[in-house]
């Protein structure tokens, strides 16, 4: 360690749980396509605000159906490149006294949540993550949105079985 | 009637009804204040629709006064299950309950109109954002209290455990203990020692908002005057500047001193065995109360002009709802050096005799913010307003260039995180300093921050998100970054008090 956290060590630091050395669970595969029909949609959307804005200028309409359709494609195989990376380093880990999940490609982020400051816990599905068969879990605090702790592209079983566990971590502490 | 049986369902008091009718008669004046402005001045269609007119004025008010009757009539406020329970509304019919042991805070205020129908609000704060609406508008003082007592005293048994007594007063002194009064005199010194200009800023932007958008009414009605105002100052070029000059400094000082008086006036801060209280306000009165376990940030501002006066600012961070997190906290801006350690020294108890180490924020963090905020601006704005003349590239220069950097380098030898056993400081800062205290265990959950370019330079930002606003800790070696992670969360699950 190139410095010390503190002067005067009551505690040996080094013996703490690690947050360095967690492996974390990745999430089901099938919710990288759910991150890429979403980019697609995405996508459409934009292509379509884009047209419909230069629909009035009809010179400029055939321009944009010249150019739409490469821009769209790199535009897709550039956001799929992204998102198989985004997708590879997310990962969740369930530890005795919190949950973690980390996530970013340029900026990466990690969030815990010890279980003593959980509010509640939700589990939902939408529509397209129920094609997929993945649901998200979301742990609330009390610390407003930036507290909070979303984890997307879970099995629905295993999103169950960590509702379980946490809600039985949580009333044990009470 | 002075007491009040919280069993059983009651009402506010009568004078609540007026309130009402004030509030509701207020805001309909504000809100068709330009439709009055017609009948003001275009007297023909007034004198042509008179009947009209004056009955439709008797029917709105008739209809506000039945709706500040039935608003009255239904409105029950009761304890039952220990749950505090209101229902209000008689079309939308809202059935509020909160559980005893989630009250935040109790906060108790007057505005003039309450001042004259002598009567109080009374209001409630949970540490969920959806209750906010608990608010009775209108009760005894008397009554205010003694609900506010009742409340208190129902959670006390949560409330009081974990918090040491370390006070060397005698048993059988007061209970109240005032730490810190304001006189006329301490705010003529705290104005004087803000930050004047903001308030001038806000004023003069205000009023040039107000004057835009009335121009077409102003201009139509008083253009002589201010073809008058500009001859007065044709033909001289630095005359306007200075007379504005002046005038802003001018407004700046008498605003400042007077939202000062208004906002602190005749304020006192209370320490009692449960925690802090403060009353000041010359027209609306206002009481908030801080439980010391609801503490989460405690927080202190020095400036250059307050150390000459010895005083400092003080804000007290309390747990609430997302929406209510400014207002519930604790401000006072003129308080004694002295009494800022005293206040410490009562809510961390063990925090001046631990060890601590310190650590700088790396320079990285400040090239950085320098190039984004210093280079880059001189660098870009004169192509986008094409004028890349050397007039405008050095009053650029020394407009801005100069003054943010020198913010920015002053600031690079402020911030400065310090880690003890239980606590963390942030100092922060240019040509003021700030200081934050939290303690480590009533951080609710961390998150750790770190782009590929600062792995590369093996630093790491840290946020901790408390019940009252997140503390940012940026750009600090990796290696103490994840220890901290490690020790917070440690921290949190290991130590059992409760977080608030």
């Amino acid at each position: 360690m190139s410095s010390k956290l503190f002067v005067n060590n009551q505690i040996d630091i080094s013996e703490l749980p690690d947050i360095s050395k967690i492996s974390y669970t990745k999430l089901k595969n099938s919710y990288k396509t759910v991150m890429n029909i979403r980019t697609v949609i995405f996508l459409l959307l934009l292509c379509v605000a884009v047209g419909f804005t230069l629909y009035v200028n009809t010179l400029l309409t055939i321009v944009f159906l010249y150019v739409a359709a490469p821009v769209f494609i790199t535009l897709l195989l550039l956001f799929t490149i992204i998102n198989s990376k985004v997708f590879s380093y997310m990962g969740y880990a369930v530890r005795d006294n919190d949950i973690l999940f980390r996530k970013g490609f340029i900026w990466k982020k990690t969030v815990a949540v010890p279980f003593n400051r959980i509010q509640h816990l939700e589990v939902k599905q939408g529509i397209l993550s129920k094609m997929f068969g993945v649901s998200t879990v979301v742990v609330f605090t009390a610390g407003g949105n930036m507290g909070d702790l979303t984890i997307p592209g879970i099995n629905p079983d295993e999103s169950e079985k960590i509702r379980a566990f946490v809600m039985d971590k949580i009333s044990k502490n009470e | 009637m002075n007491s009040i049986d919280l069993t059983k369902p009651s009402r506010q008091n009568v004078a609540g009804l007026i309130l009402v009718l004030i509030n509701s008669l207020r805001s309909f004046f504000s809100r068709f204040f330009p439709l009055l402005l017609i009948f003001i001045f275009k007297k023909d269609f007034f004198n042509q629709h008179k009947t009209l007119v004056i009955l439709g004025a008797i029917a709105i008010v008739i209809l506000l006064i039945v709706n500040a009757i039935l608003y009255y009539l239904n409105f029950w406020f009761y304890i039952e299950d220990d749950q505090f329970v209101l229902r209000k509304g008689y079309i939308n019919k809202k059935n509020i309950q909160i559980p005893l042991d989630r009250i935040q805070s109790i906060n108790i205020k007057q505005n003039v109109v309450q001042q004259f129908l002598k009567i109080v609000t009374l209001e409630i704060d949970t540490a969920g954002s959806a209750n906010k609406e608990v608010k009775i508008i209108a009760l005894k003082k008397e009554q205010a209290d003694e609900i506010k007592q009742y409340l208190l005293n129902n959670r006390a048994v949560s409330e009081d455990t974990d918090i040491p007594q370390e006070d060397n007063r005698t048993e059988h002194s007061v209970k109240e203990d005032v730490i810190t009064k304001l006189s006329v005199s301490d705010l003529i010194k705290v104005a004087f020692s803000s930050n004047m200009f903001k308030a001038g800023l806000i004023v003069t932007s205000t009023l040039y908002g107000f004057y835009d958008r009335y121009k077409s009414y102003i201009t139509s009605n008083y253009q002589d005057q201010l073809d008058n105002i500009e001859q007065t100052f044709d033909g001289s070029d630095i005359m306007p500047f200075v007379m504005v000059l002046l005038l802003f400094v001018v407004v700046s000082v008498v605003v400042s001193l007077i939202s000062t008086v208004i906002k602190y006036y005749d304020l006192s801060f209370v320490r009692n065995s449960n925690g802090f209280q403060i009353i000041c306000g010359l027209l609306n009165r206002r009481q908030i109360f801080v439980p010391r376990n609801k503490i989460q940030i405690y927080s202190y501002t020095i400036n250059p002009v307050r150390r000459l006066f010895d005083i400092v600012t003080v804000k007290i961070k309390q747990a609430s709802g997302n929406d209510v997190k400014e207002k519930n906290a604790i401000s006072i801006p003129g308080c004694k050096t002295l009494s800022n350690q005293n206040i410490i020294d009562t809510i961390f108890t063990n925090a001046h005799n631990q060890e601590y180490s310190h650590h700088k924020v790396s320079s990285y963090y400040f090239i950085r913010l320098w190039f984004f905020m210093a280079l880059l601006p001189i660098a870009i704005v004169p192509w986008f307003i094409q004028s890349y003349t050397l007039y405008a590239a050095i009053i650029g220069f020394v407009v801005w260039f100069i003054p943010v950097s020198v913010m920015l380098y002053l600031a690079s030898k402020k911030r400065v995180i310090e880690i003890s056993e239980d606590y963390m400081i942030l100092q922060s800062g240019a040509i003021s300093t700030e200081r934050k205290i939290v303690e480590l265990y009533k951080i609710q959950s961390v998150k750790y921050r770190q782009s590929v370019f600062m792995k590369r330079r093996e630093v790491a930002s840290l946020v901790f998100i408390t019940a009252s606003g997140n503390i940012t800790v940026p750009f600090i070696n990796a290696d103490v970054a994840t220890e901290l992670y490690n020790y917070t969360l440690y921290k949190i699950q290991t130590v059992n008090k409760e977080w608030m």
